[in-house]
């Protein structure tokens, strides 16, 4: 019966609409105004998994210096097939991933993908998953436009 | 003291007295009993761990029998999981070295219990454990006996879709310390760090000596 109830509340919690919705565009800020102040990725690294593993996870801060909102729609990596914006979050004591429609940048603000948080979900790669190396990636905007980046391969520092 | 004020010899007194009690109580604290853990909850009545079919992924039973003897660290997870399982068995492998002085009789086990067996046979847990720590194994509990297992550890997992023809499993990201009588004994809530883990272990063993 528990597990009933928390599959329920899974799916529940898988359907409720994102509280990160895109903000509706608003303000109509001049093009040139945007590309004076670029987006940085910083400190991105991918997970090192066992060769058995099908998927893994990249991690990173983005710094919007800009004066309006960032927002993260999608990701892609020409060595993945798949590539998702997750969120993990614990809900009394329990691990949830789930797809997140879109992360927003606040103007000024700084957002730290990280373990147990926020992910780019890396699957379906079209050889093998690296165990070494840098991986080419791109935050995809809502806007149309792109953040390409490379991530090393590694360990967390501990 | 000639020369020296009633009040100075007063208040250096009481100073040096201070002193020796704050030592000797850091002293007592630091040299003498056993401290309790600072994150883990210490189970007051220890939940035996019931025999279920189960085998680790070498293929030997895993129940009861195999766990009495030492200590053993048990995480749920499974190995379509990105993000918090990997991280998880990371901080324990941290753990473990941290650990490294520790007695082999002391040494903790560490297993990952797969809740996802319809994907994770012990083949693919062979494969995918002990990548983090060559000792660290994986155990597959047929899906019919796993919540009566996860039940006594006060663990729950549940199943979610994920895109189109997948799903994700949400589960319980506690690690839990399971006793050498076959006990579940104490729970480590998150988050988790190599350091914090390693040293609750070490007082735990210890307030169990
Ligand atoms: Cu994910």
């Amino acid at each position: 019966m528990r597990l009933i109830v928390l599959a329920a509340a899974a799916l529940l919690a898988a359907c409720a609409p994102d509280q990160d919705a895109p903000p509706a565009a608003t303000s109509a800020a001049p093009a040139a105004s945007s590309a004076a102040a670029a987006p940085a990725v910083t400190g991105a690294w991918v997970r090192q998994v066992p060769p058995a593993a099908r998927m893994t996870a990249g991690y990173l801060q983005i710094t919007n210096p800009g004066s309006e909102p960032l927002v993260i729609v999608g990701a892609e990596s020409p060595l993945f097939n798949a590539v998702e914006v997750h969120g993990t979050e614990m809900v009394d004591g329990m691990a949830r991933m789930r797809l997140q429609d879109s992360v927003t940048v606040a103007p000024g603000d700084t957002v730290s993908f990280e373990p147990g948080g926020l992910h780019l979900m890396l699957m379906q790669a079209v050889e093998t998953i690296p165990s070494e190396g840098e991986i080419p990636l791109a935050l995809l905007l809502a806007d149309g436009s792109r953040i390409d980046f490379t991530a090393p391969v590694g360990q967390p520092a501990q | 003291m000639p020369g020296m004020p009633r009040n100075t010899f007063l208040a250096i007194a009481i100073v040096l007295a201070i002193a020796a009690a704050v030592a000797g109580a850091w002293l007592a604290a630091n040299l003498g009993a056993p401290q309790p853990p600072e994150q883990a909850r210490v189970l007051t009545t220890p939940r035996p761990v019931p025999a279920v079919p189960a085998i680790d992924q070498a293929g030997q039973p895993f129940g009861p029998e195999a766990l009495r003897g030492r200590w053993t660290m048990v995480f749920f997870g499974f190995t379509h999981c990105p993000d918090i399982c990997p991280a998880t068995l990371q901080v324990l492998a941290g753990a473990r070295q941290l650990l490294d002085d520790l007695p082999p009789e002391e040494m903790p086990a560490v297993v990952m219990i797969s809740v996802d067996p319809g994907r994770d046979t012990p083949e693919r847990l062979a494969e995918y454990v002990p990548f983090f720590h060559p000792e660290f194994r994986g155990v597959h509990v047929p899906a019919a006996n796993l919540a009566e297992l996860t039940r006594v550890f006060g663990a729950a997992y549940a199943y979610s879709p994920a895109g189109d023809d997948s799903y994700t499993v949400d589960h319980t990201a506690s690690l839990f310390l399971v006793d050498p009588q076959a006990r579940v004994a104490a729970v480590f809530p998150t988050p988790h760090t190599a350091a914090g883990v390693a040293s609750d272990l070490r007082r735990i063993i210890e307030l169990e000596k």
